[in-house]
């Protein structure tokens, strides 16, 4: 039951729309059709997502990239559009939650599909220590080892692997706490320490916190085993610099990023296999090194960019980066900004032309009791809200359906009683909340007002 | 409110007849009557306020003693044994058109008394017999209310007792009742209980783990978290001890009854006494005598006002053949919509069965029953042909939670690591959820909570294929 965008949004969408070609004008009725329809008998909170998402398949098995609408607000970069893959459309921008292990904590793939969760993310890293390439390839895949039939995202291994506990400091010694979210790496860190043995151009070896057996990391097996999941995006393998590091460090760590990047592109070649590869854009705050990173990327035969690397001390300076490094980005590429995506963030960064955001942020804070909401985060922990009997957003009651009008009231017993099913129910809130912003942005896109 | 019964013009009596007596023994001494006249006098006394208590729930308290009553904790002297309120203090029972109980086949195999039915109740259908799983908190673990509802739940239990202590029946009642706060499918029913299990158990509500779960005890040691503590224990009630804010508690047969009305279930239970599995003779039938005492007063408070719910009287007895006899009898004999069995049932399987073979002959067949605590897979097998039709237990949730998971060909244990690289269905002969032992098994490993979703559910769906296959085995006269 979404509710309907404005009448002259509607409209004015599908008049521009039905001026493109035959296939885009399809994907665009399949987008508003929710909107316009909106007493349709579903239960999804985000019946467009739903929609597309189930109709569509990459034409021919082929990841393609659609743009459908450029915002003509005067320097926006934003943009609403499809990305097909194997296993169906995106509509973007959109939120991309965590599944770490393969799985979201808490939330079944029905529950996510339900949340309107058209993109998920998988950490190879954690795939790689259990239960390893071989099962889920054996499996048949990692849709088929976790039952989701809709399109997955893996990330190289990296991320976890470098980040091996430092407490990121900004210049002034004072250490990065999460305002929104940017990239702490202390936390990573906390998840399954990796225990790093060697560093080489060839790759990286490491102890598994599972059973203390070494494995590798190269460029040519990262993409092995992301072959084995059989994602629908891929990510090259990359190195992460601490946020401290120098300037020549920095561009020795950019340059073996371009190096494994390009052995990773090349295993990639080797047999595709329907899935894409994002190529990853690093360089730090370092406005020149970020823009060698974008002309290199854009020389290599990736499939869209992901935005990686230090973003800055706060959301400020991210957002001052990401004007800067965003016109050398490869236009035609859909752009996923890794690690962030709180609900202020997100907003701040789509003018930008961001088409996808991945961050584990809603889902964990939601396990933690902050709920999110059209007025604003709150925590349920709070006694005022143990007698609130009104659904968890007053503005926004389609989301009730995400947790079948759960309150405030019983949302708050939940969390007390320390009950399981509260990590589940805050967490499908908070998807489902952060489903609609996305789809009230894409309505802005259109509206030309982002 | 008004009486349905009129109860209240015989507490007038009660009252009026203390009163005579207590002036009479007021205005006598030694030297207008003997002692034995004044002391059987006081003896009448005593039952008169004894039987206020039964009508009332509360101690009669002349005006004089009320000012210096803070905690009643006052054991009243009468015989433990003293008889609880006789069936004519009730009204017969009659057909409630919001509780129906219809016995769809009874199995004609020579000696079974196995019965498919259905429970017809505010809140949806149950088809019987059926297994029951425990959202202890108002919730199951892990697994939503939709979920449970798909996966073939038709009735869920709740603990009153942990509702009482979070988040109070004030709350639960201003949300608009269970269904309405738990944001509860309308069409699946809920039963709760009285409270009565927990305070006395002194331990959470499940007992074993692995095998049958036969009503077995653990004190608790004082100090863990987990656990309330009883305070004092009378005639009006039992005063136990919050564990979440160490708040007192008072729980009588009235204010158990008067919180599972501001819930709105749809079965409920009235409050029982749970003694000690290791218990003498007398010490059981006082047991026996009290609940029946308790569960009189409690069935009187909840026809007060019925509000569509149907309660459930409670078998007594332990292992004790006679006083099982003397627990249903009592029971039948009052207008209780439908029976639980409680108590000890012995100390394994075969104990209880032959219990169980005595017992249920006398249980009044055409209203419906109810196994309190167990549904371990063998249990039920071996309790539906002798004519239960209901069974509830955190067994099959918690053990799934724990890492052992039910097939046709028995349980396995997802740890393994032979089902590491297991990719076929967790039971091959009945189909549950769509994913493998090999991604279970992984989720166990990574300590992932949709695990103990996913075990949950397969579980439940698990047991439910089980009772539909038992009921269709009844069905052909087969069991």
């Amino acid at each position: 039951m979404a509710v309907a965008p404005s009448r002259a949004a509607a409209a004015k969408s599908l008049v521009l729309l039905g001026m493109l070609a035959g296939r885009a004008a399809a994907a665009a009725l399949r987008f508003t059709s929710a909107a316009s329809t909106a007493g349709a008998p579903t239960s999804a909170p985000a019946g467009a997502a739903g929609v597309a998402g189930a109709a569509g398949a990459a034409r021919g098995g082929e990841f393609s990239f659609e743009v459908l609408h450029r915002s003509r607000k005067p320097g926006s970069f934003a943009r609403v559009g499809v990305i097909h893959t194997r296993h169906g459309d995106i509509e973007t921008p959109t939120f991309v939650p965590v599944g770490t292990n393969g799985a979201l904590k808490g939330v079944t793939s029905a529950q996510a599909d339900a949340c309107g969760v058209q993109l998920m993310f998988c950490n190879t890293y954690h795939l790689l220590v259990h239960p390893g390439p071989e099962v889920v390839r054996a499996a048949g895949g990692l849709h088929a080892f976790i039952g989701r039939r809709r399109p997955i995202i893996t990330d190289s291994g990296g991320f976890q692997l470098f980040s091996l506990g430092d407490v990121a400091r900004a210049p002034d010694g004072s250490a990065l706490r999460e305002a929104g979210e940017l990239k702490s790496r202390s936390r990573a860190a906390k998840e399954g320490s990796p225990c790093l043995l060697s560093v080489s151009e060839r790759g990286a070896t490491f102890r598994s916190y599972r059973d203390g057996s070494r494995l590798l990391l190269t460029p040519e097996s990262s993409v092995a085993a992301q072959k084995a999941f059989g994602s629908d995006i891929i990510i090259p393998l990359d190195e992460l610099p601490s946020n401290d590091v120098g300037a020549s460090a920095l561009r020795a760590s950019v340059s073996r990023s371009h190096r494994w990047m390009a052995r990773s592109l090349a295993e990639h070649e080797r047999d595709r296999a329907g899935q894409a590869m994002y190529g990853v854009l690093h360089g730090g705050t370092d406005r020149a090194l970020r823009a060698e990173s974008a002309a290199f990327l854009a020389g290599a035969r990736f499939d869209g960019t992901a935005i990686g690397g230090s973003l800055g001390a706060d959301r400020a300076e991210m957002l001052g980066l990401l004007a800067d490094l965003r016109p050398a980005l490869p236009a035609g590429r859909p752009v996923h900004l890794l690690g962030i995506a709180d609900e202020l963030s997100v907003p701040a960064a789509v003018p930008f032309g961001i088409d996808s955001f991945d961050s584990c942020w809603p889902t964990r804070v939601a396990r933690h009791g902050t709920l999110l909401t059209a007025a604003g985060r709150f925590n349920v922990r709070g006694t005022a809200h143990a007698r609130d009997f009104g659904p968890i957003d007053r503005d926004v009651p389609e989301l009730a359906d995400a947790t079948a009008g759960a309150s405030r009231a019983y949302m708050h017993h939940l969390l007390k009683q320390r009950e399981p099913l509260f990590a589940t129910l805050a967490s499908m809130h908070n998807l489902a909340f952060m489903n609609w912003r996305m789809q009230r942005l894409r309505e802005a896109i259109l509206n030309d007002e982002l | 409110m008004a009486e349905v019964w009129p109860w209240q013009a015989q507490v007038d009596s009660v009252v009026e007849r203390i009163k005579a007596k207590g002036a009479q023994l007021r205005a006598s001494n030694e030297s207008t009557h003997s002692a034995e006249t004044r002391a059987a006098w006081l003896k009448e006394l005593l039952l008169l306020k004894h039987e206020y208590l039964q009508f009332t729930g509360e101690y009669f308290v002349s005006e004089g003693e009320r000012k210096q009553r803070k905690r009643q904790r006052a054991q009243l002297l009468v015989d433990k044994l003293t008889p609880p309120l006789p069936p004519s203090a009730f009204p017969p029972w009659a057909e409630r058109d919001f509780f129906r109980f219809e016995v769809v086949h009874s199995s004609r195999k020579p000696g079974s008394r196995a019965r498919v039915g259905r429970i017809v109740t505010p809140h949806g259908v149950i088809d019987t017999p059926c297994f029951v799983p425990v959202g202890t908190n108002g919730a199951l673990k892990g697994v939503t209310s939709d979920q449970a509802l798909e996966a073939g739940v038709q009735l869920m239990f709740c603990n009153t007792y942990h509702l009482l202590v979070h988040p109070g029946p004030a709350v639960v009642e201003a949300a608009g009742g269970l269904h309405a706060f738990m944001a509860h499918p309308r069409t699946m029913p809920i039963i709760t209980d009285s409270g009565g299990f927990q305070v006395f158990s002194l331990a959470n509500a499940c007992a074993d783990e692995e095998g049958p779960e036969l009503k077995s005890r653990r004190k608790r040691n004082q100090d863990d978290a987990g656990t309330g503590t009883v305070l004092a224990l009378s005639e009006q009630g039992v005063h136990f001890r919050s564990y979440l804010d160490n708040r007192e508690i008072f729980l009588s047969p009235e204010s158990t009854v008067d919180a599972q009305k501001r819930f709105g279930s749809d079965i409920i239970i009235p409050l029982d006494e749970l003694p000690p599995y290791h218990v003498t003779p007398e010490r059981l039938k006082e047991s026996v005598y009290l609940s029946h005492r308790w569960m009189a007063r409690s069935l009187r408070r909840h026809l007060q006002d019925q509000r569509k719910q149907a309660m459930y009287g409670v078998v007594h007895g332990g292992t004790d053949h006679a006083l099982r006899r003397e627990s249903i009898e009592y029971l039948a004999s009052l207008p209780f919509d439908g029976f639980a069995i409680g108590g000890s049932l012995g100390q394994d399987r075969a104990e209880m069965v032959e219990l169980l073979t005595f017992l249920l002959p006398l249980v009044p067949s055409h209203k419906p029953n109810h196994l309190l605590g167990i549904a371990d897979e063998e249990s039920v097998v071996a309790s539906i042909p002798l004519g239960v039709d209901t069974f509830d237990s955190c067994n099959p949730t918690r053990l799934a939670r724990h890492g052992t998971l039910m097939t046709r060909a028995g349980q396995l244990r997802i740890t393994s690591l032979k089902y590491a690289d297991d990719h076929g269905p967790i039971d091959p002969q009945t189909p549950t959820i769509s994913q493998s032992r090999a991604y279970l098994h992984h989720l166990y490993k990574q300590h992932e909570p949709i695990y103990a979703t996913l075990a949950s559910l397969h579980n439940i769906r698990y047991m439910h294929a089980l009772t539909k296959r038992l009921r269709d085995g009844i069905l052909k006269d087969e069991i």
